[in-house]
């Protein structure tokens, strides 16, 4: 149960750190990805950052303060690091991504989850 | 003035990490170990392999103990009870300066044979802070500046990197070398700049004290005052006497205790001045359920068994510090958090690592045989690869040694501190001697080391990873072993890719030969 | 050299003034204590960027010079007790 739920903590912050390195240029281009609008970029971001902070909220709840945040600063940090691997040695996997977020529709419909996403 | 601030922060940066970056890759090596330290112990201490008991002996059951630290006039005497990382019993008194610790099974009260090892909680945690330097609190102090710099390290590295946010997840590993090293360097660094902050400066403020002993005097007589009263442990301020007084009953006055945290068990049971009228019997809550150390200590008088204080709740600012003290230490059992400061720590040193790699690469051009960089080179091969090849030395001799070996006058337990040093510098000879294939070759010994070191675990102790992998109470052991052999493979791995670079370098060079 | 150095001493001082006002404040000694410790590496971390930072040498000279002078001129004046 606890192994499932540390995973999905680690899965929605993979999700949202993608989302947020999708928004630049040079990892837009690596995914092989249209541009996004400018508005749509600082949604985006937005999102991410929610997500960022819903995930704090969920850990400091389920674990207590102390845990939680440091739980949380630690699968961030992981999290991101994760990102940038994947970005460096095989972007092509983040590309359902981006081209979802371009979309018009509603592009957060996580139905999609990155391979690799556990850690 | 912003491009002049950069460029001071720039060689601030430099040199603050060439000259401190072996210490500082020494203690976050060790220190990174330190998060498993009593799991090290139970890997290099076969004896304490002990599948846990449901109930434990009553505390008067090691009252023969007390009274043999009573006959040998000791200053305390205690017993740390077991718990899920540890499931022996520990008990120690002092005499004059030597330490008498002698590892129990809960269940029977049987003393175990002695490991003949510090291992993880007696060699590497105070190698962390202290480098194992006792000349009068040198190695403290070295490591305070290294991390002193750490501190100015991080805040410098934020200023010269140009690009935080547009680099973020910046990593290119199909570009040059000296690429990808910064690339690695600036990844590790800036997203775990949270972990190498929050850990780096609480442990300064852990031993603030020993570092800034001026304002502790202004206020206290001595740094022992503030440190007893910080820690609730005033009642062990006693005057020494000669009247002998037995020690009352340690069940009941524990049972007094556990009531008074509503059920709480205490994990360590302290007798000061043990048989005197003046003795104080303390017990100390478990604290394995949060991150703040609570320090909870309940003391009675050791004579009249009278309560005489209990520690109040902590103030704001001492729960800061408790906090702080509390997320560098560990003590707290959460295994989901504890991977995560392994998998962190790990990460630091490899931003240590890649940071002196980039300093050579940029500089191997240019400067390559000045004296300053041969030596420079030397160093980072030594105390990058050179610890973790020592370290690994002394998990193989730990298993290669036989029990109650003599040699030279020192103890089996020396004796495995001296395999650990003698590798270690052997490494460095190495890296200055043969600076060419320094890396080729040691990452090579830490493979076969790190391998061997698994294997001869087997052969010695019977529990190959089949066995401690399908036993609950031996997966601290197979945890060691799964990160023994991942590092070898990694290792291995790295061999590779070096031996074929090498090779490429060479067919160059004689292709270019043959042309000339 | 002269910046980690003085930096050191300088914070010192400054950790000496900030225990002795607050246990003047009435705050507990441990508690003050505590908190000059902690409070103390920020500043010292301030002092070393600083002093590095800056063009010339003469302004932090000064202000270390200053903290170390107060710092370790109160305690003459102060007795702690205990």
């Amino acid at each position: 149960m606890a192994v499932l739920l540390y995973s999905a903590f680690a899965v929605v912050l993979f999700l949202a750190f993608a989302l947020l390195a999708l928004t630049q240029f040079a990892h837009r281009r690596a995914t092989g990805a249209a541009d996004l609008p400018p508005e749509r970029v600082g949604q985006t971001r937005a999102v991410a950052g929610l997500l960022v902070g819903a995930v704090l909220c969920v850990t400091t709840y389920t674990e207590g303060g102390g845990f939680g945040f440091l739980l949380w600063v630690g699968l961030v940090s992981l999290a991101a690091c994760a990102v940038a691997l994947v970005l460096g040695w095989c972007p092509a996997l983040l590309a359902p991504l981006a081209r979802m977020m371009v979309l018009p529709a509603s592009p957060f419909s996580a139905r999609h989850q990155p391979p690799g996403a556990g850690g | 003035m912003e491009q002049g601030f950069r460029r001071s922060m720039e060689w601030l940066h430099t040199w603050a990490g060439v000259v401190l970056g072996s210490v500082l890759f020494a203690v976050f090596w060790m220190g990174t170990l330190s998060v498993f330290d009593n799991e090290i112990d139970r890997w290099m201490k076969p004896a304490t392999r002990l599948p846990p008991s449901p109930q434990t002996l009553s505390l008067e059951a090691f009252r023969p103990s007390l009274d043999e630290a009573i006959a040998a006039k000791a200053a305390f005497w205690n017993i740390i009870l077991p718990n899920d990382r540890q499931p022996e019993l520990q008990l120690r008194y002092k005499t004059g300066k030597t330490f008498v610790s002698h590892d129990v099974d809960p269940k029977s009260g049987r003393m175990l044979p002695d490991s003949g090892t510090l291992g993880g909680t007696g060699f590497i945690f105070p190698f962390h802070y202290t480098l194992q330097i006792e000349l009068r609190d040198m190695g403290e102090w070295v490591v305070g500046l290294a991390a002193m710099a750490m501190l100015v390290l991080c805040v410098s590295g934020v200023i010269i990197h140009r690009k935080i946010f547009a680099e973020f997840f910046t990593f290119r590993p199909h570009k040059k070398s000296r690429r990808v090293l910064l690339d690695l360097h600036n990844l590790c660094g800036v997203l775990g700049l949270p972990f190498h902050v929050f850990l780096t400066f609480s442990g300064l403020v852990i031993l603030g004290a020993t570092y800034f002993p001026a304002g502790v005097h202004a206020v206290y007589a001595n740094p022992r005052a503030y440190f007893f009263d910080a820690n609730n442990l005033s009642f062990l301020a006693v005057k020494p006497d000669r009247t002998a007084a037995p020690v009352v009953s340690l069940d009941e006055a524990a049972t007094r205790a556990r009531a008074m945290w509503g059920g709480d068990v205490p994990q360590t049971v302290l007798v000061a001045n043990p048989g005197k009228a003046s003795s104080r019997l303390a017990f100390f809550r478990v604290n394995e359920g949060h991150v703040v150390m609570d320090r909870d200590v309940v003391a009675f008088s050791g004579a009249t068994g009278a309560l005489l204080s209990r520690s109040p709740p902590l103030s704001p600012v001492m729960q800061a510090q408790r906090f702080l003290s509390g997320l560098h230490l560990i003590q707290f059992h959460h295994w989901v958090l504890r991977w995560m400061y392994f998998v962190l720590g790990l990460g630091s040193c490899a931003m240590i690592a890649t940071g002196f790699l980039f300093w050579q690469e940029s500089r191997r051009k240019k400067q390559g045989n000045t004296f300053g960089f041969r030596l420079v080179e030397g160093l980072t091969s030594g105390s990058v690869t050179g610890i973790i090849l020592a370290t690994l030395a002394f998990f193989v001799s730990n298993r290669l040694l036989p029990a109650n070996v003599h040699w030279l006058g020192q103890g089996r337990a020396a004796l495995e501190v001296w395999v650990f040093y003698t590798v270690w510098l052997a490494t460095f000879v190495h890296g200055w001697v043969w600076p060419r294939h320094v890396w080729l070759g040691q990452s090579a010994a830490i493979a076969v080391f790190a391998a061997g070191a698994v294997l001869l675990n087997w052969v010695t102790t019977g529990d190959h990873p089949l066995r401690t992998l399908t036993h609950r109470y031996l997966w601290p052991v197979a945890g060691m072993d799964m990160v023994l052999l991942v590092g070898a493979g990694l290792a291995l791995l790295a061999t590779l890719r070096l031996a074929r670079r090498v090779g490429a370098h060479s067919g160059a060079s004689q292709r270019v030969e043959g042309a000339g | 050299m002269l910046a980690v150095v003085m930096g050191y001493f300088a914070s010192s001082a400054f950790f000496t003034v900030l225990s002795v006002l607050l246990v003047g404040m009435g705050m507990p000694r441990a508690e003050s204590v505590t908190l000059g410790i902690m409070l103390t590496f920020i500043v010292y971390l301030c002092l070393i960027v600083w002093a590095f930072a800056a063009r010339a040498a003469g302004q932090p000279v000064v202000v270390f010079c200053l903290l170390i002078l107060c710092g370790y001129g109160l305690p003459l004046f102060v007795r702690h007790g205990g």
